[in-house]
């Protein structure tokens, strides 16, 4: 039977890969994003289980001792702290490593949430059209055009504390705009396609469009900007930090020690270098990354 | 059977407001289909088939269409009054549509089983277990082997009649009076063509539901439909049952269409070409006065141009919009 003909011309192609197993093969072929992946792997891991290991509290103010010229204030790496100390003494390993804990949670927190909005904004904007789309598309376009940095302080000002939330607060607040544009313009694409309408003509409601058949097929170009968005983030929480609206002392952040070290900047380097170097890694990774998972992702670029 | 009419459109009118103008894309369509009939639905691209259908589903995407005037009748209610919640009701459980285009037709992301347990879960009441056994018995009903597998499959795994062979699965998952097929075998070859329309024809049969089929291959129409309507320019210009249309067309156009199909059959002398139908369709924003068909056909005359000619019951179930119908020199 002509059925059965068919079936077995396909048998070849039957056990096809998955969509993320094809992802993650063409992800593979990319050095540096791979590269990259085990960094952040390793660098999240230490933060996260770190701390627990080294030796000294990151509060913990390391004493004089007349016979051991390697403890005490302002002391430069060696056996005992291996990133050196600060000026109170603490350890500089465990407080890059607590810091990194605080840096990367406002990192992924704030895209996290930023997401959120910006997805359920541009979702709405790009699904529904019309008037609502001209509405909320001028207010992103509002939000883009306000200076941040004064508003910060206005914000760092009004909101009490100096804790971990305020800062993701204020990150989100001035982050959602680009994720809503971009997944506008993924839904005013989709909502075009023939599989929405004939999601339609199954009986299915708008919402269920929007959110269950649309979202998935907007996942690729959502993940790569989460991805180049916490690199983006972790800077930009540095950048508050430094400037002091970001997290306050005596809770390290990788922004806030670099602020910390300026004042000792020339006698004792290794207070730049440790978050500095910190920073720099693990932004430049999730840069990496990011460009790598878009062409992984897009599946019109074949590798 | 004859007078237990499923769905009728009444002067159906469904216009697009662009910027350079008003399409009148349906402009006063009546449709009649009883509970079981196949009505295909002829014409070229642009003389507003599909948006016959749509409008029948109200999917008519607002702005820039909208549905003017007319009335649809479903199951002896009219659909146009209907809210939005009702209307989503029905499509999918009472009428389904199956699309042109299987390759992009089925959510990519999605099993194909799941797209068809969901067409059960919207309108069902049933537990996910449930549904999913649903699906897996119409992969199974639609032809497609080894269904408990292939529910797991992703579209781009399948072929495009296998998933159009999905899309009728999914379309008829809840038992609908009327299937609404667009176009749903142009896009594959003849021999998978052929295996799609047999499966329709055959679960028609055995469900018992009405089609509308539109097409523009008359061979489809000849193989599968009880009546036939012939659309130009946004109006039916000839309705009647398959025998006669085929047998005695009226319309020129009608004519056109069946004469330029090439026939294996036909005695053809050397050299001699397929007859044509001259010129294009009319730009819908510039239509012609009169008859819109009048630039295009051969027997066109005075009052052609000058005017409209009404719909006309010219022998019981046959309708003809022409001023020159039965001439001498027409009908095969």
């Amino acid at each position: 039977m002509a059925i059965s003909q068919e079936y077995e011309s396909e048998l070849t192609t039957y056990k096809a890969e998955t969509y993320w197993q094809i992802v993650f093969k063409r992800l593979k072929k990319h050095k540096l994003a791979i590269i990259s992946l085990v960094l952040l792997i390793i660098i999240i891991l230490a933060c996260l289980i770190g701390p627990f290991f080294v030796k000294y509290h990151y509060n913990d103010m390391s004493n004089y001792d007349p016979d051991n010229p390697f403890v005490g204030e302002y002391k430069p790496p060696s056996k005992y702290h291996l990133f050196g100390t600060d000026e109170l003494g603490r350890d500089t390993l465990s407080r890059i490593l607590y810091g990194g804990r605080i840096s990367l949670f406002v990192g992924f927190a704030s895209v996290f949430s930023a997401i959120i909005i910006g997805v359920f904004v541009g979702a709405i904007s790009g699904y529904y059209g019309g008037i609502l789309d001209t509405l909320l598309m001028r207010f992103t376009d509002i939000m883009f055009s306000i200076p941040v940095m004064p508003l910060l302080v206005v914000l760092a000002t009004i909101i009490p504390g100096g804790g971990v939330w305020k800062i993701i607060l204020v990150i989100t607040i001035f982050g959602w705009m680009t994720d809503a544009r971009l997944v506008r313009g993924v839904y005013l694409s989709l909502k075009e396609q023939e599989f929405t309408e004939a999601a339609r003509a199954i009986g299915a409601s708008n919402s269920r469009i929007i959110w269950k058949h649309l979202l998935p097929n907007s996942m690729a170009p959502i993940i790569v900007s989460s991805t180049l968005g916490v690199g983006g983030n972790i800077i930009y929480e540095a950048s508050l930090s430094y400037l002091g609206f970001g997290i306050m002392p005596p809770t390290p952040s990788w922004g806030n020690m670099l602020q910390n070290a300026q004042s000792a900047m020339f006698n004792a380097p290794w207070l730049i270098w440790f978050p500095g170097i910190a920073i720099f890694i693990t932004v430049l990774a999730f840069n990496f990354l990011g460009d790598g998972l878009r062409d992984a992702l897009d599946p019109r670029l074949k590798l | 059977m004859k007078d237990d009419i499923l769905v009728q459109t009444k002067d159906l009118q469904t216009f697009f407001y662009t910027d350079e103008g008003v399409v009148r894309a349906v402009d006063g369509v009546d449709i009649k289909i009883s509970v079981g009939e196949t009505l295909g639905l002829v014409g070229e691209s642009g003389c507003g088939k599909s948006v016959t259908s749509l409008s029948i589903m109200r999917l008519i995407p607002w702005p820039p269409g909208k549905i003017v005037g007319g009335e649809i009748w479903f199951k002896g209610e009219d659909i146009l009054k209907k809210s939005e919640e009702e209307m989503r009701r029905i499509r999918g459980s009472q009428i389904s549509m199956i699309f042109q285009e299987p390759m992009t037709s089925l959510n990519p992301v999605f099993t194909v089983g799941y797209q068809i347990s969901e067409a059960v879960l919207v309108h069902q009441d049933v537990t996910e277990e449930e549904a999913k056994k649903r699906a897996i018995e119409m992969l199974d009903l639609v032809g497609i082997p080894d269904p408990e597998k292939r529910y797991n499959e992703y579209p781009h795994q399948m072929s495009g009649g296998m998933r159009q062979r999905v899309m009728i699965a999914m379309a008829l998952s809840c038992n609908p009076d009327l299937l609404i097929s667009d176009e749903a075998t142009t896009a594959l070859d003849v021999t998978i063509q052929a295996q799609i329309l047999e499966l329709m024809k055959d679960l028609k049969r055995k469900i018992g539901m009405a089609i509308l089929l539109i097409t523009h291959n008359l061979s489809v129409i000849a193989e599968m439909a009880d009546n036939v309507a012939v659309m130009y320019s946004g109006k039916i210009v000839e309705y009647s049952d398959i025998k006669t249309i085929f047998k005695s067309p009226q319309h020129p156009y009608t004519y056109g269409l069946l004469s330029s199909i090439p026939l294996v059959t036909k005695k053809r002398v050397k050299g001699q070409k397929l007859p044509i139908i001259e010129g294009v369709v009319p730009n819908p924003y510039h239509l012609p006065t009169g008859c819109y068909f009048n630039p295009r056909c051969p027997y066109s005359t005075k009052i052609c141009r000058e005017e409209d000619p009404k719909i006309e019951e010219i022998a019981p179930g046959h309708f003809v919009k022409c001023w020159n119908y039965l001439k001498p020199g027409m009908g095969v």
